[in-house]
């Protein structure tokens, strides 16, 4: 992963999952399982902001609330690990949102890897990281800089 | 540009009125449709059809159709300057060569423009025309000083690319004419995109620089867009006759960052983008520096 210093702004280049699905059914679909999963991780993690005031959407459209798009997709490594789980069909059980989950917290701990800096609240801004990175202490207190209206 | 406030929720579901699509054939017959008061152009149309997904009443009863005017799609190089047709789809004035080499921050900021399938269909008219501040191919042509080539049924007028509000609605922006740039001149755009993935642009600056024969700054232009009023033409008074170092491009940026009022809103605070304006405006100075000392028929 790259976060360029000068604006904070976060590139993800490769990204490895090994998933525990017990029995895997069907290969090729559960690896598109993972891959779609790890892309909403990476929505959820540095483009997707999600604000509201009074129990609504302030901006329920799709221009503002960012998708990840393939250009954002990282070089995906996807494995599956062996195993069995005893209760489930065949052997088998959830695979796609246990590759979701993961995603905002490593995208957090390779960001403060790279420069120091600990995002607590996602999205990982590229706002967050650059005001962290000239100001540790302030990354809390700033991190919603520039997100007004939130409804908290 | 993009403000957090409340939304509406589309619950208003009444019918929006019809509106009859006139195709003049020429000009003449544009102006004069539009001289009637009851009609509003069409470039590629996307601002009309947007009103429509709102729910908002037509522009107007009659939509004149001009982006297939006679001339109103071509580029032309002529000898002291270019004309770039208010009818030109971004797409197609992304990818003109003649101009990528003349002039590439106005080809670069065409490029950047959302998604190739909007460039294919929307004119570089009606992205003026609706004057929005964060429209990038006006930052770009506010830094070469290009003007508007403007035309109503009384007659015809120059405005340039920062007055664009000033266009009456029976007048239609005709072309755009850019100066051709001297020996050693290089240009370059930047557009910010925060979040990595399409959108309009957190910032963006337009950069042009022309060198004299001592290779001392002759002339130098930045414009930034996304702010209060934009494009803005950033006041370099004073910079000019002094070597294109690294102080020069800080000073300008400087002048790029305290010259302008970004607004708060999802892609950063105002105090983040005002210092994007200043590491932007480096970039895009350093390319165009870069580009006007490149010897001629080089990568400029
Ligand atoms: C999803 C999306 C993303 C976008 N992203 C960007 C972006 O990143 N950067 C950017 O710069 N733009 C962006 N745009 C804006 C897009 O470029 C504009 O919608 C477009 O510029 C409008 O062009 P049009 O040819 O469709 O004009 P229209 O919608 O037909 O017209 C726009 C306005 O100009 C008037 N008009 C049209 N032609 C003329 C003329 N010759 N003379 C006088 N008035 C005229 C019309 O009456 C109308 O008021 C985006 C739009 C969409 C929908």
């Amino acid at each position: 992963m790259e976060v360029d210093p000068a604006t904070g702004a976060v590139t993800v280049l490769e990204l490895a999952a090994v998933v525990d699905c017990g029995t895997v059914l069907n290969p090729p679909l559960a690896e598109g399982q993972v891959e779609g999963a790890i892309a909403q991780g990476l929505g959820m993690a540095l483009t997707e902001r999600f604000d509201w005031r009074d129990g609504a959407p302030t901006r329920p459209n799709f221009s503002d609330y960012k998708l990840p798009t393939a250009g954002v997709m990282p070089q995906l490594h996807v494995e599956f690990a062996d195993s069995y789980e005893p209760t489930g069909p065949f052997g088998a059980k959830g695979v796609g949102e246990i590759a979701l989950d993961p995603v905002p917290s490593i995208i957090a701990s390779a960001v403060a890897d790279a420069v120091g800096v600990r995002v607590h609240e996602l999205p990982i801004t590229a706002e967050k990281i650059y005001w962290g990175m000239r100001d540790e202490d302030s990354v809390r207190t700033t991190s919603d800089t520039g997100e007004e209206g939130d409804g908290r | 540009m993009t403000t957090l406030g409340f939304g509406s929720l589309p619950v208003d579901t009444t019918t929006t009125a019809p509106a009859a699509l006139l195709t003049p054939r020429t000009l003449d017959e544009a102006l004069r449709m539009l001289a009637g008061g009851d009609a509003a152009p069409v470039g590629g149309g996307v601002a009309h059809v947007l009103r429509r997904h709102d729910h908002l009443a037509p522009a107007a009863a009659k939509l004149v159709s001009v982006a297939g005017l006679p001339g109103f799609g071509d580029i032309t190089v002529h000898a002291e300057h270019v004309t770039i047709g208010a009818g030109v789809r971004l797409g197609a004035l992304a990818a003109d060569e003649r101009l990528a080499r003349l002039w590439p921050v106005v080809t670069e900021a065409a490029g950047s423009v959302a998604t190739g399938r909007i460039r294919r269909l929307v004119t570089l008219g009606g992205n003026i025309a609706a004057r929005d501040e964060s429209h990038d191919p006006p930052v770009a042509l506010t830094a070469v000083g290009a003007a508007l080539a403007v035309r109503g049924a009384t007659g015809a007028r120059t405005l340039a690319v920062t007055e664009a509000d000033r266009l009456r609605p029976d007048e239609l922006i005709e072309h755009v004419r850019l100066p051709l740039p001297t020996a050693r001149t290089g240009s370059a755009y930047e557009k910010f995109l925060v979040r990595g993935v399409w959108e309009y642009a957190c910032v963006n600056v337009a950069a042009a620089v022309a060198l004299a024969e001592d290779g001392t700054v002759r002339q130098l232009a930045l414009a930034v867009g996304s702010v209060a009023g934009g494009p803005v033409a950033v006041d370099l008074m004073g910079l000019t006759g002094v070597r294109p170092d690294r102080h020069l491009v800080a000073a300008a940026a400087d002048r790029a960052a305290a010259g302008t009022t970004p607004y708060s809103d999802v892609t950063g605070s105002a105090a983040y983008k005002t210092r994007m304006i200043a590491e932007f405006s480096r970039r895009a100075l350093i390319s165009a520096i870069r580009r006007a000392e490149a010897p001629e028929g080089e990568d400029r």
